[in-house]
């Protein structure tokens, strides 16, 4: 599935390490009581008592799947990379799973062997040393992580200057009216913000009898969260470029004919160059992706810079070359 | 999706909106599945009614080329897997056949021409 790894497994290693501290901590505590606190309430109150299964749950299989999905993406950085650079955001695991240590030495510590009730008290001592630990250590790996640059790779990938595309200039040509329409929707996109939604509307659902405000907050994210369902969606006319978000349309950029100074093809790695997929600002420009690792850049005749995501780059930028040919 | 209107030409606009998205659908560069923009969108970006762009949408799904689904944005709908039936292709395909047959006719083709210049076409499409 993957072949040659590219990163090394070894800078997961704070991660794993506070990983084997939670399973410590909850075989220590064994045999556990039938039923423990496991939900606080308004003041820190036990509101709930269950299994400590639910605990194992929440304490190692959520944060093993983090640990997972930090393992994929740092190895999508790593087959991204031009040039050595520091990977920020694979310190983010060794953050949350400092957190998940501390809840479990809190959950799995004497009041679980006691089985009493007990007020809640966030161990945020015990977390800040486990976090800068853990975060400590992952930048000194992450410094000392290898890498080699393959032969051949420019450092950084040329921008694809389009030439035109006699199609496109053949039906964009003086006198005819044209449109060209292109979105950005990956299915995972679509499928995360599904879950999210319906992940937030569950949960409001379950506060509602603690606390209704937590619980509209909760129902107002998610409906916030499907306005962007939907995607991306460039369309380029005689006028200009618009770039509509989500199923409402909900306008994001919009450039004149007459803005457009220069249009490329460009390379770019999503978690490197922006730090994620969305709006996101990187590399001196404002990025508008979803998925890929090719759009097209565009520079204004004021000098901004923005970088249209697209699954078909060449033609989009084939569109506006021609549109600002007309100009 | 590149649509054009030629606002001059004897073709309906409709027509030239049908005939161009059936073309990308056939060359590739619409793919069953995929959305297409909005009638608002569509009439908005060409600045035509939206009822011409409603209507070559509706007769495009009456051909089956594209679905509709409530709440969603017309779709390209699947290819056949096989041939329409008889039935429906003496509907849709020989009146406008015997159209240009006239046409040819009018022209001066005799049926070999007009023969030899259908296999042409159809080579050059292939």
């Amino acid at each position: 599935m993957f072949g040659r790894l590219h990163h090394p497994v070894w800078v997961h290693l704070p991660a794993l390490s506070l990983l084997g501290a939670t399973v410590f901590l909850m075989l220590s505590a064994w045999p556990w009581p039938e039923s423990i606190p496991v939900h606080f309430g308004r003041g820190g109150r036990v509101d709930r008592t269950g299994s400590p299964w639910e605990l194992v749950i929440a304490l190692f299989i959520l944060p093993l799947g983090f640990v997972v999905i930090s393992f994929l993406a740092d190895e999508h950085w790593a087959r991204r990379e031009r040039r050595k650079r520091f990977n920020w955001i694979s310190l983010i695991d060794e953050v949350i799973l400092s957190n998940m240590t501390a809840l479990a030495a809190f959950s799995f510590g004497d009041e679980l062997r006691q089985g009493t009730a007990a007020r809640f008290s966030y161990p945020w001592l015990l977390f800040l040393i486990l976090a800068v630990g853990s975060v400590g250590l992952g930048v000194v790996l992450e410094l000392r992580r290898p890498w080699r640059p393959e032969p051949g790779v420019p450092e950084e990938p040329e921008d694809l200057q389009v030439s035109g595309d006699a199609d496109v200039l053949a039906r964009t040509r003086e006198g005819r009216k044209w449109a060209y329409f292109e979105s950005q929707n990956p299915l995972w996109i679509s499928a995360v913000i599904l879950l999210a939604s319906l992940s937030l509307l569950v949960g409001a659902w379950n506060t509602w009898n603690h606390s209704r405000v937590i619980a509209i907050f909760m129902a107002c994210m998610a409906a916030l969260m499907m306005l962007v369902f939907g995607g991306f969606r460039s369309t380029v006319s005689s006028e200009g470029l618009k770039l509509r978000l989500g199923i409402l349309g909900i306008r994001l950029l919009r450039i004149e004919r007459s803005e457009i100074r220069e249009v490329v093809v460009h390379q770019f790695s999503p978690l490197a160059d922006f730090g994620g997929w969305g709006i996101r600002r990187g590399k001196g420009m404002w990025g508008y992706f979803l998925g890929g690792n090719r759009g097209v850049k565009i520079v204004t005749a004021a000098g901004k810079k923005y970088l249209i995501g697209s699954d078909t780059p060449d033609r989009l930028a084939a569109v506006l070359q021609a549109l600002k040919a007309r100009g | 999706m590149l649509i054009t209107i030629d606002e001059s030409a004897p073709e309906p606009i409709y027509r030239q909106i049908m005939q161009q998205i059936k073309e990308q659908i056939r060359d590739g560069r619409l793919k069953s599945g995929e959305p297409l923009p909005s009638v608002r969108d569509l009439a908005d970006a060409l600045a035509i009614n939206l009822h011409t762009v409603r209507h070559a949408y509706d007769r495009l799904r009456d051909q089956g080329i594209l679905r509709f689904r409530l709440g969603q944005r017309a779709k390209v709908a699947a290819l056949r897997d096989r041939p329409a039936s008889r039935e429906e292709i003496e509907s849709t395909l020989l009146p406008r056949l015997r159209e240009l047959i006239t046409d040819a006719f009018h022209l001066g083709l005799t049926a070999k021409q007009f023969q030899n210049l259908v296999e042409e076409a159809l080579e050059q499409e292939e």
